[in-house]
């Protein structure tokens, strides 16, 4: 078992592997805060609400981290192409 | 991410099948091997006679009228719509690979739609779909009454022109309006739950026969993998929330969470401990990712978008690695040039690949990826409000953003907060970026073996041969099948037409089949970094915060050197390539 030491003071002298499930369980409801709770406030607070809606609204997945894995790319790259291939004539 | 490459010793060849880098190859190119067969015997009928005519009518098009006709578009359209990936094969396999969908209100939404939800889906989107599709066949005749003003005047009064463009570009607008409200329209039932149960089973045996050769318990290894598998999914669940994703917070940062949650409170058992085997995932995702890193996509922008990525990219890297040795002092060179790397090349991307290459600890890569990521989410934002601000050029402001904002999602994102020619610029320049990863992670492991892993230099043999063998010793092997994947693809790319290898390589075989299964392989890896990391080591890599300082002070000059090479080649050297660009 890999684990780092609780501090006891916190826990009341609680059986070690209570306090380890414990802190697990406060992990993950401080993940669920900072992810369902305070990233949308913090999201109307800074002023990104409306480009975080214009990402929901074109389903783009903001967060991929290689092109294959963003859908847009798909249509952007033959649209690029052919607008390089065949640009229209300038008057 | 600490491995010794084995060497042959005297005509010994059982390292090709004893070691991790090796596997990684074979499992690698294996899949790439059934991707090729598959996809290959599958090509439309008259795939490439459909494809020269509709670009012939594009070439005609394109002569005749001074904007982008809706004749050009059709034949763009009709092009597009050529697929390899309806193989059933191809298809049942995709729908066992799926990961969580995206959800917003209902989290079981991820995983399940009952027929009944789906059909309330669909009724409820019907009205907004039928409301689309008239908004697109009255914005079609719009067109074509307007094209036909400006072609009776010989497409010569500009007027005309102008407006027969703009109704163009609405009809397009209304065309992807439509689109959407099909999607919304036609929802589908969906159980991901068996498909994900047979993806366990599946994966677990790929992965054991490995393990079996290696000589580590796969008994071991297959008890531990469900619950590795399952904290994967849970991490595609949650960055498959709709706020979430917004936010840019991929399943990369989720999956080290979860699993350093574990591993920091109630410590990772041992029986999963067998399962959270980081190398041999991330090498395979990477022996994979490299048939993705395609040359030819370099050219698609010209000499301006090799310019602004394959020499600005290395002169910031270069440059923040120095910085951070010699200005930051960096504690640890592998440290210091993931983050060097993440922050100029690609993110999580060249982060993963430049980690592999010169062996970086997974406590180093979760401190770069972690930084990158959280950046990555200010920045999507920020950077098109500045560019707006600014009353930048759609052209410029998009190659600043696809040469600065890390990830290609967030990369297109922010452009499109500025328009369609941003984002398209914006997009294809991180694209011709990423590309650059190959190359990096090359160098990188060259750097490593010549000039800084030299910890056996004293034991070296001093003749060429000895020199080179010693160079072949320390070289991660898989990098080669990265580089080789590349390289193989690239070819088979470049021989063919590039509509043609759109439809079988880039949307077949990549898209359609090998990035499903590397994004598990990726999600296991992240999830075993997490497993297996210790918050006291983690910290001990985060001391003074010198991390993100570099990371500030390279992505400062990234900002400054992008911006201003960006306008000397899109205004000054290429303004031609910038009017193509806006050309409608």
């Amino acid at each position: 078992m890999q684990s780092v030491k609780i501090p006891h003071g916190l826990y009341f002298g609680m059986p070690n592997r209570t306090r380890q499930w414990l802190a697990l369980f406060a992990g993950l409801l401080v993940i669920g805060v900072v992810a369902f709770v305070i990233l949308p406030a913090l999201s109307d607070a800074l002023g990104f609400r409306e480009a975080h809606n214009l990402i929901i609204e074109e389903n783009i997945e903001a967060g991929a981290w290689y092109y294959i894995f963003v859908d847009k790319i798909k249509d952007i790259e033959p649209a690029f192409r052919d607008t390089m291939n065949h640009t229209p004539r300038n008057f | 991410m600490t491995t010794n490459g084995n060497s042959p010793a005297k005509k010994d060849y059982s390292y090709l099948w004893k070691h991790e880098d090796y596997w990684a190859i074979w499992m690698g190119l294996t899949i790439l091997i059934i991707g090729l067969f598959v996809f290959f015997s599958s090509t439309p009928a008259n795939m490439d006679a459909t494809i020269a005519k509709h670009n012939a009518v594009m070439a005609e098009e394109a002569k005749k009228a001074p904007f982008k006709t809706l004749e050009w578009y059709q034949a763009s359209d009709a092009k597009s719509s050529l697929s390899v990936s309806s193989i059933p094969l191809i298809k049942s396999f995709n729908a066992y690979a799926s990961r969580p969908k995206g959800w917003s209100d209902n989290p079981m939404a991820s995983f399940y739609l009952s027929e009944a939800d789906a059909k309330a889906k669909s009724a409820a989107a019907a009205g907004r779909y039928d409301t689309a599709k008239k908004a697109t066949v009255a914005a079609l005749a719009d067109a074509k009454t307007a094209q036909a003003a400006a072609a009776t005047a010989q497409f010569k009064d500009a007027a005309l022109n102008k407006s027969a463009s703009d109704k163009v570009e609405n009809w397009r607008k209304a065309r992807t309006a439509e689109s959407r409200a099909k999607g919304a329209a036609e929802t589908k039932p969906y159980n991901l739950i068996p498909g994900m149960i047979v993806m366990i089973i599946g994966l677990g045996l790929f992965f054991s026969v490995g393990m079996y050769v290696m000589g580590k318990s796969v008994s071991q290894f297959m008890m531990g993998f469900p619950v590795v598998f399952l904290l994967a999914a849970l991490s595609y669940f949650l960055a498959a929330n709709s706020s979430l994703r917004a936010w840019g917070l991929e399943y990369v940062l989720w999956a080290i969470l979860l699993g350093f949650l574990i591993s920091n409170t109630i410590g990772t058992p041992k029986w999963i401990m067998a399962a959270a085997q980081t190398e041999y995932y991330i090498k395979t995702g990477l022996v994979l990712l490299g048939s993705s890193i395609l040359m030819g996509k370099m050219l698609l922008i010209g000499i301006p978008g090799i310019v602004v990525t394959w020499v600005v990219t290395p002169i910031v890297l270069i440059g923040t690695y120095w910085f951070g040795q010699n200005v930051v002092k960096m504690e640890s060179k592998e440290l210091n040039i993931t983050v060097s790397a993440d922050m100029s090349v690609s993110g999580v991307s060249a982060a993963i690949a430049a980690a592999a290459a010169c062996r970086a600890k997974k406590e180093e890569l979760t401190l770069s990826v972690g930084i990158s990521i959280l950046f990555t989410a200010i920045m999507m934002v920020v950077m098109p409000m500045a560019i707006k601000a600014m009353g930048m050029h759609p052209v410029l402001g998009g190659a600043w953003i696809g040469g600065t904002v890390d990830s290609t999602g967030a990369v297109v994102a922010a452009g499109e907060m500025l328009g369609p020619v941003a984002r398209d610029v914006a997009a294809t320049i991180k694209m011709i970026q990423n590309i650059l990863i190959g190359v990096m992670a090359f160098c990188i492991a060259a750097y490593w073996c010549l000039r800084v892993d030299t910890s056996r230099a004293c034991e070296a043999d001093l003749s060429f041969g000895g020199a080179i063998r010693q160079i072949w010793d320390r070289f991660p092997k898989f990098v080669l099948g990265f580089i080789g994947a590349s390289v193989i693809f690239s070819l088979i790319h470049a021989n063919m037409q590039p509509d043609a290898a759109r439809i079988v390589i880039d949307n077949g075989i990549i898209r359609g089949f090998v990035a499903h299964l590397q994004a598990w392989f990726f999600a296991l890896a992240f999830v075993s970094i997490g497993l297996s990391t210790d918050f006291r080591e983690l910290g001990k890599y985060f001391k003074g915060g010198k991390p993100v300082i570099l990371y500030v002070c390279g992505q400062s000059f990234n900002l400054v050197l992008t911006l201003a090479v960006a306008y000397l080649m899109f205004f000054i050297v290429f303004p031609e390539i910038t009017a193509k660009l806006m050309g409608k």
